[in-house]
């Protein structure tokens, strides 16, 4: 029955219940790079067609091999016990994309917002919609590109102007187990603030 | 037969308010994360083509948003076709999938025991 084809198409039929986790952050900054080292599936992408795009808005000078924007909703998954599925959603954060990640910043568990600290100012409008627009747990992993400044994770919290309480963590969004180690991380700040 | 003699019948593509009659708005909350599983055989002769083909991907368990993607159509369309498909006895939802609430501590504890061990 098992081909290599649908190896992967369905969950074990013991899955009852499902988690999902948001990773947010700007164009480019590595979210379906974190999601596709994690997840257990090749990363899917499905697109919603919303009014605005994107096109021409999109500071594209720090990363100049990401030519193309979708307005797409990356995501993957993994299956972590018998019965729970987690999955992971990467959607772009901004104000204008609101009406793609409402509904799923709803019954969230929490969001893993990356950040690029070459361009720390990219995160400042996701970081307040996630603030002002939902109660979500949410925790900032440092991307760490090549050639990036090595902040401390002080500067970036003064930078960003986060709370105290709001993790902050450096995770190579390639390296799979810096990954499982951030999400691990704001599962423990959702619990937290439970 | 869009070849016959004199047919100049074009077959466009379907636009997503004819699949979902007009709707935009699903009756069952379903969200990208929501479970489903078919009750019913994509051969079936009482369905029609496309609840055939939302059920040849629902064999097993299968996320709405993966099925979307094998689908080919919008999270946001399949939702409302599903959602029918639900009142229709076709395919059934796993209760605790994405739940409004959000998780459990209870399930938030297994997810981090779970994540910590991988």
């Amino acid at each position: 029955m098992l081909s290599t084809t649908s190896d992967n198409h369905y969950l074990a039929p013991t899955v009852v219940e499902s988690v999902k986790i948001l990773v947010v952050g700007s164009f480019g900054v590595g979210k379906t790079t974190l999601i596709g080292s994690v997840s257990e599936i090749e990363p899917l992408s499905t697109e919603e067609s919303i009014t605005q795009a994107s096109e021409g808005i999109d500071a594209v000078e720090a990363t100049p091999e990401k030519t193309t924007t979708t307005v797409a909703m990356d995501f993957g998954r993994i299956t972590l016990t018998d019965e729970i599925a987690l999955y992971l959603f990467g959607t772009p954060g901004q104000r204008r994309f609101w009406d793609l990640w409402s509904g799923l910043a709803e019954g969230a568990a929490g969001a893993l917002v990356l950040v690029d600290a070459r361009r720390l100012e990219d995160s400042f409008e996701v970081l307040d919609q996630l603030e002002t627009r939902t109660s979500l747990p949410f925790m900032v992993a440092i991307n760490q590109f090549p050639g990036a400044p090595n902040y401390e994770p002080d500067q970036i919290r003064t930078a960003l102007d986060l709370d105290d309480e709001t993790p902050i963590v450096v995770c190579n969004a390639k390296n799979r187990n810096a990954c499982v180690r951030a999400l691990a991380a704001l599962v423990r700040h959702a619990l937290e603030t439970h | 037969m869009p070849d016959a003699p004199g047919d100049d019948y074009v077959d466009h593509p379907i636009r997503s308010y004819v699949r979902t009659g007009g709707r935009a708005r699903p009756t069952h909350r379903l969200t990208p994360a929501t479970l489903l599983i078919g009750h019913a055989s994509p051969s079936a002769t009482s369905v029609g083509r496309q609840e055939r083909e939302v059920l040849s991907h629902c064999l097993g368990v299968i996320s709405l948003a993966e099925m979307a993607v094998h689908l080919g159509q919008p999270v946001s369309v399949l939702a409302v076709i599903a959602s029918d498909m639900i009142d229709a006895g076709l395919i059934g939802v796993r209760p605790d999938s994405d739940t409004t609430a959000g998780p459990s501590r209870e399930t938030l504890q297994k997810v981090l025991h779970a994540l910590n061990h991988l």
